[in-house]
């Protein structure tokens, strides 16, 4: 353990030199270490999870930034899910039921929400209001109401204490705010069908879209969503929601080679998905989805996706039991760099 | 389907030559084994026994016997909690429990869980290193470990009362009831473990194993009848119900809990017809878990399999130089479960086992096994071994075998994930033996290799599902060793008893080494008394662990070094009351042998045993 903490303080101080070097740059005030780049969620396993940070440069990178800063805190916990932010704050959920709140800049320690949380996923922050999507029980363990029992809970950002809880009566998984209104998919291994629209404001359900696959990842681009909708039977859907009437504006059927697509991205008026470890991209204004990939990575097991201007980011969670990498691949998917990062890297968040 | 009828044919046809010759005749004797492969068919590899006076002085599960008393080494989740071997370098899955010569591996995940079974509840525990597949069937690749109820047909009315409190309000009991005669022997062993087990972690922050507490049930019944002096039928039955809340790693998280319950029952008749032993075996065996994601819901998922079994078992004995032994078995399970549904396996084997002592100095034996399933494909399995004694106080011993770890039911039935087309894992190995006997002490050094291929995993595929796959192949190397001395002069007994074990496992295709496989540990325990009085040493030393596939260097359990310290004194003629002390983790180490699991700091219990 001492050896572990000593490759920490020796990452550190990596990161710590490279930005005395800067000195001679004009002098900006500098928010903190963490200030240009992105952090990687590394999944983890049941007992701790931990975050990577990448300079926007892509040369130095920083593994289990939140020890390396709070060396005597608790950690973030299992299985961590994914990060929101707000203002300079950054909200970590983890699958051990909490919520680790730190400077996002710093990555110091600022609280923690441990309760009022069950299999907690994603989360976003309306009025100073963090609305965070529970999964609570499974189908497979509770057939009867493993599927409707998921919620939102509202945690008060000030206090970080739960202020009220709302019932989705269906699955709840990624979530956004637009327009003042809160859009949750309603989907998970390819159960659940529909995306929830709710009013912050009133904390009720204004309307439910029902779709003819599940899905599982969506992306708002000039007032309409889309929706990735896909399971591991039938043909992948691409559902076009216009967001001035909440109605369903178009479908698209993927080609049945493309079943199971994921990880939607809406990037320079492009679509963005991936089918095992291939990525695929067509013009938004499209009516029909090529079957031919723009490239095939080289990730084992391709587990998180994200393009961002003109750059896709992909982690490789491998064999699950290695520490995984992250792959930077140009918009016409050549490989630029490739970073060793944490266990299971599910995600990206930018700074 | 014709290979087993020929094959079945070829057995018949060998067993009418051995009938035209019968010449010495076999006769019942007063201590029955319930292995019988076990005494016959284990002269070429290492065989360790723990009998009943090594089992009191250990803690009450197999895990805490076998970790201070062997090789194998542990990957528990925690005190009391989920707990799997590994066996020369093998897994978890590698390696077989035997149950009075059933092989009782469950169905669902193909290991056992050394922390549910209660080691006061067996006369002894015998661990057999090395392949065993041909006579015991899946997973003796690593080693199998006996569990035997032996069956003793004399005069006698016994019965004892062991109790121990301690630490953590552990308490640990088990009553023994043994009455017999020359017709009836009886068993009863009923144990009864619990634990708030609620200990302080050493190397944090007033944080305690929280959601840890576990308490367990065990009744076995073991019965002996002789209908003649050529007939006898004997019944063993246990029923084990336990439940496990797991600890927390986080206060914050939901609180789990698992619950065991396992019956086994198994009904034998043998007959001794002159210089054959005809037995009849059926069985039924029954295993069922549930899992509660959050002890709040009623919620579960659960697995349950029942096993029948039938056994036909032939041996016949030629003037005390040959064995040969045929046995043929069915076996078939049902299971269901959350995410499986139900599903029927029917297994047929048949298998014959020789051996040959030639003059008083070499013996060889030979087995050989083939399976017959609709299930899965497996392959013929064999061992063959020989032992050379040219000198009373060394012997040599090699033995090469095929062994194989059979699909289990999650891997071939899991609702949308299994993979119906999977073959057996499958090993083939070999190891030299050396053994040294001496007036004061012995010493037992073995180097073994193994190659194993077909190795089943779950591999990740998109959309965070796995998926089973015969993919890996791994090539062990290693060494293991034994010593023991014993020193007496007058009154006072002295007696060292060490293991040491090397294994290098590695991943054929990345070179590098097994998660959760140490490359050393080490046991000794050293036992002095004097009249009634006596005092146990034990020690333990383990070797760093990597937990990552990559052996990444900073994700390892570290080695550890755990000692226990037990003293205790009898009284009455026949030792009839023994009260005792014992420290556990005397020099309070801190350690874990799962990430994130600590282990009990230093910690107490006081026991006493009566005998009646």
């Amino acid at each position: 353990m001492k050896c572990f903490k000593l490759f920490l303080v020796a990452l550190a101080s990596s990161v710590f030199l490279v930005s005395c070097n800067k000195d001679e740059l004009p002098d900006f005030p500098s928010q903190g270490n963490y200030e240009n780049g992105f952090f990687v969620v590394n999944e983890g396993n049941a007992s701790a999870g931990s975050i990577s940070f990448v300079n926007s440069n892509f040369t130095t990178g920083t593994s289990n930034v939140f020890a390396a800063a709070n060396p005597s805190e608790d950690g973030i916990g299992g299985y961590v899910q994914s990060i929101f932010f707000n203002g300079d704050r950054a909200y970590i959920i983890s699958g051990s039921e909490k919520i680790t709140v730190v400077n996002r800049y710093t990555f110091k320690y600022i609280g923690t929400v441990n309760s009022g949380l069950d299999n907690p996923r994603y989360g976003v922050v309306y009025n100073g209001k963090a609305y965070v999507t529970n999964s609570k029980t499974n189908s497979f363990d509770n057939p009867a109401t493993g599927n409707t029992d998921d919620y939102i809970t509202i945690i008060n950002l000030e206090t970080l204490l739960v202020e009220n809880t709302i019932n989705v009566n269906a699955i709840a998984d990624k979530i956004v705010l637009y327009n003042s209104k809160l859009y949750i998919t309603n989907g998970t291994y390819g159960e659940g069908n529909s995306v929830t629209i709710i009013n912050p404001s009133t904390n009720t359900i204004v309307k439910t879209l029902t779709f003819g696959n599940s899905p599982n990842s969506f992306e708002e681009s000039d007032g309409k969503l889309y929706v990735l909708c896909s399971n591991y039977t039938t043909a992948s859907e691409l559902v076009k929601i216009d967001l001035a009437t909440d109605l369903i504006d178009s479908t698209i059927v993927l080609p049945a080679t493309l079943g199971n697509a994921q990880n939607l991205n809406v990037e320079n008026n492009q679509f963005y998905f991936t089918v095992d470890s291939k990525v695929f991209t067509s013009p938004i204004s499209e009516t029909s989805i090529s079957a031919t990939p723009l490239f095939t990575s080289t990730a084992i097991t391709l587990y998180g996706f994200t393009v961002k201007n003109s750059t896709i980011y992909i982690s490789d969670a491998k064999d699950y039991v290695s520490n995984g990498n992250v792959l930077i691949y140009n918009i016409t998917g050549s490989l630029a760099y490739q970073i060793s990062v944490g266990l299971l890297p599910n995600g990206f968040y930018f700074n | 389907m014709t290979a087993k009828k020929l094959y079945s044919f070829l057995i018949l046809l060998m067993c009418q030559v051995i009938c035209a010759q019968n010449d010495s005749i076999v006769a019942l004797k007063e201590v029955i084994v319930s292995d019988f492969q076990l005494k016959n068919f284990s002269n070429t590899q290492s065989v360790a026994v723990l009998n009943d006076s090594i089992i009191a002085k250990n803690g009450a599960s197999l895990t805490s016997l076998l970790n201070y008393n062997s090789v194998i080494y542990f990957k528990e989740n925690g005190l009391g909690m989920v707990s799997s071997p590994s066996f020369r370098g093998t897994t978890a899955q590698q390696t077989a429990v035997i149950w009075n010569g059933i092989n009782i591996n469950s169905q669902l995940n193909g290991q056992t869980d050394f922390n549910t079974i209660t080691t006061r509840d067996y006369n002894s525990i015998t661990i057999r290193s090395g392949g065993g597949s041909s006579i015991y069937g899946s997973s003796a690749i690593g080693g199998s470990i006996h569990l035997n109820n032996e069956l003793t047909f004399k005069n006698q009315f016994q019965n004892e009362l062991f109790l121990s409190y301690g630490s953590f309000n552990t308490l640990l009991s088990n009553c023994k009831i043994n009455f017999s005669n020359q017709k009836i022997a009886t068993q009863i062993s009923i144990s009864r473990n619990s634990s708030t087990n609620d200990y302080e972690y050493l190397d944090s922050k007033n944080k305690k194993n929280e959601n840890g507490q576990f308490n367990n049930t065990s009744m076995n019944v073991s019965l002996g009848y002789k209908l003649n002096s050529n007939n006898v039928l004997k019944f063993y039955s246990q029923v084990y119900d336990s439940e496990r809340h797991f600890p927390l790693f986080s206060s914050s998280e939901n609180k789990t809990k698992y619950k065991d319950f396992n019956t086994r029952n198994l009904l034998v008749w043998s007959s001794v017809i002159q210089s054959f032993v005809s037995t009849i075996k059926i069985g039924f065996l029954s295993e069922e878990y549930k899992y509660f994601s959050n002890i709040k819901n009623d919620f579960y998922s659960f697995g349950k399999v029942e096993t029948a079994l039938a056994k036909y078992d032939l041996s016949y004995q030629w003037k005390n130089k040959m064995l040969l032994n045929v046995v043929l078995d069915y076996t078939k399970n049902q299971g269901k479960g959350t995410s499986l549904a139900i599903v029927k396996r029917e297994i047929y084997s048949s298998s014959i086992n020789f051996n040959h002592q030639i003059g008083s100095h070499f013996k060889y034996e030979a087995s050989i096994r083939k399976e017959e399933t609709a299930s899965y494909k497996s392959p013929v399995l064999f061992s063959v071994g020989t032992n050379y004694s040219p000198v009373s106080f060394y012997s040599i011993k090699f033995n090469v075998s095929r062994n194989y770890r059979i699909p289990t039911y999650n891997d071939l039935y899991w609702e949308d994930l299994g993979n119906p087309n999977l073959k057996a894992e499958s090993s083939f190995q070999g190891e030299i033996g050396n053994v040294f006997t001496f007036k004061n002490w012995s010493f037992t050094g073995t180097f073994y290799k193994s190659e194993i291929e077909d190795m089943i995993r779950w591999i990740p595929k998109e959309g965070g599902n796995f998926k089973p796959e015969n993919t890996a192949k791994v090539s062990i190397f290693g060494f293991e060793s034994g010593l023991i001395w014993v020193k007496t002069f007058h009154q006072h007994q002295l007696k060292l008893n060490a293991t040491y074990g090397y294994s290098k496992s590695e991943d054929k295709a990345t070179n590098k080494q097994l998660i959760y496989v140490p490359f050393h540990k080490m046991t000794a325990g050293l036992a002095y008394s004097y009249k009634g009085f006596s005092v146990n040493y034990q020690y333990l030393y383990n070797g760093k662990v990597f937990t990552q596939s990559d052996n990444n260097p900073t994700e390892i359990i570290d080695w550890y070094a755990v000692s226990n310290m037990d003293l205790s004194y009898s009284l009455g003629k026949t030792s009839k009351y023994n009260f005792g002390f014992r420290i556990l983790n005397l020099w309070n180490e801190k350690y874990l042998s799962v990430e994130s699991r600590p282990l009990p700091g230093r910690n107490f219990n006081m026991y006493i045993t009566f005998k009646f």
